[in-house]
């Protein structure tokens, strides 16, 4: 296999196209390291080139990185060693060639490709929206492992690197001349050209090292001298702890291969950098993150069996009924992504909030640099609002957002049949309802799905989309596709009460509320599960959802599931109390404008058990097992098929803390027996609803994993 | 060639409700509206069509701007006409030879304009000084030529004052209804009633929600604006007989009160051929039969109606009589009854239209039944086509057959369409 193509023309400089075969990017796998090493050599020996441009067949890449398949395997941090110092040997080789090279990026440059675009002694990029700059390590529990965290910081000095690294920050090619990486920012359509006359003007001379970089005084400050560095580097390990709560080693890790590689000689330097790399590979958590990536990838691609063979017109105007928090994100997240949207409302006043909250979006969007003004002033205008349906007829596909209430669903989704075209889809962003009842009066039942969005819409990845009894494949492929046209992440489950996420969301939170209600202190609890890599605590996530939706969705469950969600007596007791969340600004924190002003103090004391107290790790299996218990079910019905889509769900509809994989990644790794008989035990001393299921008491029989049915 | 749905924004007097929202947005949000309303999708129109007189700087053939803006694909063309006042009803002309010569389909063919937003420009000599203040080099340059500003250098130059006078006769609009309210011994008294009969009109008509059906609401930092503003509630022969004359201080009658207001709005229809209609089982709004564009004196612009009608009847062998209902705009109210008088003299049509006896009298009942643009406002680019939505409207909603819309045009030429309600 030849994936590297050296051609030399008569002005004697030299091309080297990267162009791996059969696969639509380009990844650095040891293949292509070491045909690498003997193009280097070649042309160390003939001497025939005065100039090396290095570039990439591939449209809009140019090195999407190394191999994340070969790094996942990796589980030992010998071969991870081996693996960082082969390739910064051969990177280190294109490093001291005698003739300038030139790295010409037209598109992605990720990871290991920025890695070898470093060891070059320059960089074109272009303008172009493709390009992506970065080295993203970090978000895979991993630091770059090829030189990049020591090429980078002598290039640009350590407060930029340390913002790319730390981040896993992607930056496009603008930018990256303004810091400095490369040295020009030209046309995409002009590269070839531009390149070939840079490399004609260096007239042959051999450059290499530190390019004479203008300093600023800061710089001189903070980086020039061992103090400015040592209070440089420590705020950043202290910003790190403070954002990962030492969850994740990877950015720690990169941190100190930068700061004891910075002033030493390149080959120490290296060596550092490899020596924290290689602990880093192996670890569990690079091993959950690499797997969540995987499974996201995996989850935005189209089911084979459900591709449709034909090719027909893509959906383009879709309604959304209701214009609360959730139809008014929705609405928002549709019409940037290239969506008209029609949103209704009976009442005008939810119309101007839930436009005034996209504008606030699309205003942050446009401080963040994401969208230019253009795009922005596009996107809003694809939203119309209207009171009634005039205009439905135009619209292929409805989400109805109103209220959680079945006769209100059913009379939207009645109101919705009579007014528009019989292909139209009717979409329920219900949580819990299931969608066969809300479809049982339907007259086209087989075009009405769930499609559950999570709040903040704009910022959760995830969105369930339910397949009703009737549900035809067609709908489902539809759906799917606007899911991930939007950029969301979709799981498709069955129908069923609580459907995947809220279904294990549920004894979560209910066995929060029981914790409580026998006096166990709640900011100790919120602490607790913090510190666990929750992003917020229980309490905090029922203000959020609203007592009222909380308890009605909890009784709910325990109609369908009886003993099992058995539903704690404290939140019926504390909405009479008028305590409702976020919603009225009174729940277990207070809220005032729409900002927290701290814990609730009327929320102290549930129980006069003085100083009761549990031990930390068994706060957290109360309410982490009886998840798994219930996702044990999940599987045995075949609401989902796979435990990943049980994890990434998890991870990303609430948050699951990632570097632990999900809630099934960590019952495996805790151990199925021991999880059967920790809730054995909760069954005995506590009550009947820890009692293991029979799912996961013959996953115990047979010695069976979540996970371990997974091929390799 | 039919009309399948339509929508406007509210009219709003200029410096208020929608002054802050550029002509654009204004064209996008009607044409937006426009089609859903009409049940099809932006990618099958064949061409977008807008009228516009102001040409605002920030959108030059701002058609194209609303169509994009609309989400019609970058593959579909479109173009701005002008025609002064009738800008909004040039675009459905325009449309029409499309669609009825077999060469487009599906059109959208609107008229926008925003008065509030018509740019404050600086005098010649002032543009002068800055330009040679630009070009500057060094800084005793620019010194010196910073120095020969004078304080009159900064007063600035309507826009909207400019584009209201006509270049050839030398008139301002109102000048001209002056003239017209001279010729033919219009009394300011009569004016004035015809303004308050406006006003009444078009409050009754508010009251029986007869703009609603075509209006889209525009939400504005302010909430959403519903409604036409320039409807004074109330407004009395008192109040209006207090004004002093505008344009001619001394003689004059032509008031503010019996002229149109100035104002900020758009306007859009969906036309088609009445076999693409039939064939995909769109709604249909009604008929646009026939249009006639007449030029008459610049001095006297405000007869355009009186050649345009004659004219639009004569290519259909009808007569004043066969028409169920009218709308004229009433640019000036001694303009519109100019036009009544000289249809129903006899000396008149003979000596300007060439027929024997008088063309007849404009019944008032069946003329401007929801008001005019005295009471709701006169966005010049969007007037012709707002006009034609609300006749539509009208002619579907009482069960009538044939309408006529008619409007004078600045630079002294006449407009007018022939309506029905049924596309047989």
């Amino acid at each position: 296999m030849s994936c590297l193509h050296l051609s030399i023309n008569n002005d004697r400089i030299a091309t080297l196209i990267f162009d791996l075969p059969g696969e639509k990017v380009n990844k650095i796998s040891m293949e292509v390291l070491d045909e690498l090493q003997i193009i280097i050599d070649e042309l160390k020996k003939e001497a025939r080139a005065k100039v090396l441009i290095i570039t990439s067949g591939k449209k809009d890449i140019f090195i999407a990185g190394a191999d994340l398949k070969l790094i996942e395997l990796v589980s030992d941090p010998e071969t991870a060693k081996k693996g960082c110092v082969k390739g910064q040997k051969i990177f280190q080789a294109l490093a001291g060639l005698p003739i300038p090279t030139i790295a010409a990026i037209d598109g992605v440059c990720l990871g290991g490709g920025l890695e070898m675009a470093l060891a070059c002694n320059h960089r074109i990029v272009t303008d172009s929206k493709k390009v992506q700059i970065g080295l993203p390590e970090v978000r895979f529990g991993i630091i770059p492992g090829w030189g990049g965290t020591q090429r980078l910081t002598r290039l640009v000095g350590i407060r930029k690197s340390l913002d790319l690294i730390l981040s896993g920050k992607i930056i496009d090619g603008k930018k990256a001349f303004k810091i400095g990486i490369a040295d020009r920012c030209v046309p995409s359509s002009l590269l070839a050209q531009e390149a070939m006359n840079f490399a004609l003007s260096l007239k042959g001379e051999s450059w290499g090292g530190e390019k004479g970089r203008r300093k600023t005084l800061t710089d001189i400050l903070l980086e020039d001298n061992p103090i400015g560095r040592s209070i440089l580097f420590s705020q950043a390990e202290k910003m790190i702890l403070k954002n990962t709560g030492g969850h994740y080693p990877a950015p720690i890790a990169a941190l100190r291969a930068i700061r004891d590689g910075y002033k030493r000689n390149i080959q120490e330097a290296l060596d550092i950098e490899a020596a924290h790399c290689s602990d880093c590979v192996p670890s569990k958590v690079s091993k959950n993150l690499i797997k969540l990536y995987f499974m996201g990838e995996n989850a935005k691609k189209m089911p084979d069996i459900m591709k449709s063979a034909q090719t027909e017109r893509k959906l383009d105007d879709i309604g959304v009924i209701g214009a609360g928090i959730m139809g008014g994100g929705i609405t928002h997240a549709l019409a940037r992504n290239g969506y008209r949207v029609r949103l209704k409302d009976i009442d005008e006043t939810y119309l101007i909030k839930a436009i005034r909250e996209s504008d606030r979006l699309f205003n942050y969007l446009k401080k963040e640099k994401k969208n230019t003004q253009e795009e922005i002033a596009l996107s809003k205008n694809r939203i119309s609002t209207t009171l009634g349906y005039e205009g439905f007829k135009s619209i292929d596909f409805v989400i109805e957002a109103v209220v959680e209430k079945l006769d209100i669903k059913q009379a939207v989704l009645k109101e919705v049949e009579e007014t528009t075209l019989p292909s139209t889809i009717f979409a329920s962003n219900t949580s819990s309802i299931p969608i066969t009842r809300i479809a049982s009066n339907a007259r086209r039942q087989e075009n009405v799905i769930g499609l559950h969005f999570f709040n903040p819409v704009h910022r959760m990845p995830l969105v369930e989309i339910i397949k009703g009894e009737k549900t035809s494949d067609e709908t489902v492929r539809k759906t799917f596709e606007i899911a991930v046209r939007i950029g969301k992440t979709p799981v498709v489950c069955k129908d069923g009460p609580g459907f995947l996420v809220n279904r294990l969301l549920m004894p979560y939170l209910n066995e929060a509320m029981f914790l409580i209600e026998e006096g166990f202190e709640p900011l100790m609890l919120e602490r607790i599960v913090l510190k666990f890599g929750m992003p917020m605590g229980p309490l905090r996530l029922i203000d959020e959802v609203g007592f009222d939706v909380a308890c009605h969705a909890g009784e709910f469950m325990y109609e369908s599931f009886s003993e099992r969600m058995e539903i704690c007596k404290l939140l019926p007791i504390l909405i009479k109390d008028g305590f409702m969340g976020r919603k009225n600004g009174m729940g277990f924190y207070l809220y005032k404008d729409g900002k927290e002003k701290g814990f609730n103090p009327e929320m102290k004391n549930f129980s006069n058990r003085k100083g009761y107290e549990i031990a930390n790790e068994d706060v957290i299996n109360r309410l982490l097992y009886p998840m798994i218990n219930e996702a044990s079910m999940i599987l045995d019905e075949k609401i989902v098929e796979r435990a990943e889509d049980v994890d990434l769900a998890m991870v990303y509809g609430t948050g699951f803390p990632p570097f632990l994989g999900g809630p099934l990644s960590y019952a495996d790794d805790v151990g199925i027996d021991k999880v059967v008989e920790c809730l054995d035990n909760m069954q005995k001393s506590i009550s009947e609803r820890f009692r293991p299921t029979e799912p996961l008491l013959k996953m115990k029989r047979d010695g069976y994993k979540f996970f371990n049915k997974r091929d390799k | 060639m039919v009309v399948l749905g339509g929508a406007r924004t509210p009219f709003t007097k200029f410096a208020t409700s929608l002054s802050s929202v550029p002509a654009y947005e204004l064209g996008t949000i009607a044409m937006k509206e426009s089609l859903y309303r009409s049940e099809v999708k932006p990618y099958e129109l064949d061409e977008v069509i807008f009228g516009n007189v102001a040409s605002p700087p920030e959108s030059a053939n701002i058609a194209r701007v609303i169509a994009l803006m609309s989400g019609v694909p970058e593959k579909i063309p479109a173009f701005t006409v002008s025609r002064n006042c009738a800008s909004g009803m040039e675009s459905i002309a325009d449309a029409f030879i499309r669609i009825v010569s077999g060469r487009a389909n599906l059109i959208a063919a609107g008229g926008v304009e925003n008065m509030s937003r018509i740019p404050l420009f600086f005098s010649d000599s002032a543009k002068g000084k800055w330009q040679n203040l630009f070009m500057a080099k060094t800084f005793a340059q620019k010194f010196k030529r910073l120095a020969a500003f004078k304080f009159r250098d900064f007063l600035p130059v309507v826009g909207l004052e400019v584009g209201l006078k006509d270049i050839i006769s030398g008139l301002n609009m109102g000048e001209t209804a002056e003239v017209l309210a001279k010729e033919f011994h219009i009394s300011r008294r009569r004016q004035d009633e015809f303004a308050l009969e406006s006003y009444r009109k078009a409050e009754r008509a508010v009251f029986s929600n007869r703009f609603k059906r075509e209006i889209v609401p525009v939400l504005t930092k302010d909430g959403f604006v519903k409604e036409d503003n320039g409807i004074r509630k109330n407004q009395s022969m008192e109040a209006l007989s207090k004004l002093k004359p505008y344009f001619d201080r001394k003689f004059g009658t032509v008031t503010a009160g019996n002229s149109s207001q100035i104002t900020d709005g758009a306007s859009c229809l969906i036309l088609s051929s009445n076999e693409f209609a039939k064939k995909r089982g769109l709604p249909i709004l009604g008929v646009i039969e026939e249009f006639s564009f007449v030029g008459c004196d610049p001095s006297r612009m405000g007869l355009g109606p009186a050649y345009a009608i004659p004219n639009l009847l004569n290519k259909r062998g009808l007569k004043i009589s066969d028409i169920d209902i009218f709308e004229i705009n009433e640019a000036f109210a001694a303009q519109v009854l100019a036009c009544i008088d000289a249809l129903s003299s006899k000396k008149w049509c003979s000596e300007n239209l060439s027929i024997d006896d008088a063309l007849g009298a404009i019944p008032e009942d069946k003329l401007n039944i929801n008001g005019g643009a005295i009471a709701l406002g006169h966005p010049v680019g969007a007037s012709g086509n707002r006009l034609v939505l609300t006749i539509l409207h009208e002619l579907k909603a009482r069960g009538l057959n044939l309408g006529i819309t008619s409007l004078c045009i600045g630079g002294g030429q006449g407009a007018a369409f022939l309506l029905s309600s049924d596309s047989k």
